[in-house]
């Protein structure tokens, strides 16, 4: 999974680490923050394939974060990874942009399933709005 | 049920069966990131043993690293656990003797992750002495935690919450410090659940604010029977 460039939220430090540590070890390229605002910064001059993101946090909840990590990159694509998981809460996620949301402990291998379909729908995002960019200019053009 | 001055009821089971959830939820949470770094920490160790496999040699020094990373989450675990089983056991009897101090630690560890999510200090400061009341532990429970739900909201200024307990000729006390509480129809509210709360176990509370802290004084007789 080399060239995937992942970021993840949460304030359990420890977590963070060993799942960077395995994520390193399997090619991919990992940020660490602790906090939402954090986050926002990263995401202000780093484009991520996938942001894992947990709910509870202080200073800034994991909803409020994601709305301004789209208001950024509207491309970026959320993965919810919580301890605190409910039906109600991950429809909300899902509902205000969120790529998936998934409970802790959860197994490694379907997280990196998640970050992939993340990535291929970063890409058709990128790729539609790329498409429609080439459109508007050849008609511009009257191409 | 009790009919307080405003003609509202108040359904104390149904208010004990929310805190009891609260509690529940936010130690289940704090489980569930115990477990989840557990379980990647066993990964990590997969991944090594594959990396064998391939040839790349397992150091001593990374496994030590691991193991000890298990045991500290695995320590934390029990803790936790320890904690939920002493705050499980407070409805047992309605009425029992037990050390204020000991309940209180208890309620301060369980109360943690709440003020953390508010960015706010929680502490308890408590001396040796034992103070040993006969009440109804969660009704005594619950009057806490809300102080401590009130004394936790987000400020500017001084954001540490501490709590501490006496003995006083009237009874054991228990002191509640923190930043301002907002004025508000919630605040009203808990303050009304509170003195009823405190009613039913024959217990007295006073809320004064001063140089921008907030005080809950909780007097809890040595022996009271509720109601």
């Amino acid at each position: 999974m080399e060239s995937y460039k992942v970021l993840l939220v949460d304030d359990e430090e420890e977590f963070t680490n060993v799942l960077a540590e395995r994520m390193e070890t399997r090619g991919m390229k990992v940020d660490s923050v602790l906090t939402g605002p954090s986050a926002i910064e990263r995401v202000k001059d780093t484009f991520y394939d996938a942001v894992i993101l947990d709910m509870a946090m202080p200073e800034m909840d994991g909803i409020e974060t994601m709305k301004h990590l789209l208001k950024i990159n509207p491309d970026v694509q959320i993965i919810f990874l919580t301890g605190k998981a409910t039906l109600q809460k991950a429809i909300e996620a899902v509902k205000l942009g969120a790529y998936d949301f998934m409970e802790k402990p959860v197994k490694f291998e379907s997280l990196l399933e998640k970050v992939d379909e993340a990535k291929t729908k970063k890409m058709e995002l990128k790729g539609k709005r790329e498409e429609e960019r080439i459109k508007n200019i050849l008609g511009k053009k009257g191409w | 049920m009790n009919m307080p001055a405003d003609g509202k009821q108040i359904d104390f089971r149904e208010h004990g069966l929310t805190f009891f959830g609260t509690i529940t939820a936010s130690v289940t949470h704090e489980l569930n990131n115990v477990m989840g770094i557990i379980e990647q920490t066993a990964g990590l160790l997969d991944d090594l043993c594959v990396g064998v496999d391939y040839g790349r040699p397992i150091e001593i020094e990374k496994l030590r690293e691991i193991s000890g990373r298990v045991v500290m989450q695995v320590d934390r675990g029990v803790d936790i656990i320890k904690r939920l089983n002493f705050f499980a056991h407070s409805v047992d009897e309605s009425v029992r003797e037990f050390e204020l101090n000991a309940l209180l630690k208890n309620l301060v560890s369980l109360a943690q992750r709440f003020a953390t999510l508010k960015k706010i200090s929680l502490e308890g400061r408590f001396n040796d002495f034992e103070h040993t009341v006969k009440t109804n532990p969660f009704i005594l429970e619950q009057v806490v935690f809300i102080c401590i739900q009130l004394a936790i909201t987000p400020t500017e200024k001084d954001s540490r919450v501490i709590l501490t307990s006496q003995q006083e000729s009237t009874g054991s006390v228990i002191l509640i410090t923190g930043p301002p509480v907002p004025e508000n129809d919630e605040t009203k509210s808990k303050m009304e659940l509170l003195r009823a709360l405190m009613g039913l176990i024959k217990g007295d509370i006073e809320l004064t604010a001063e140089d921008d802290r907030i005080y809950f004084k909780l007097t809890v007789p040595n022996i009271s029977n509720e109601e």
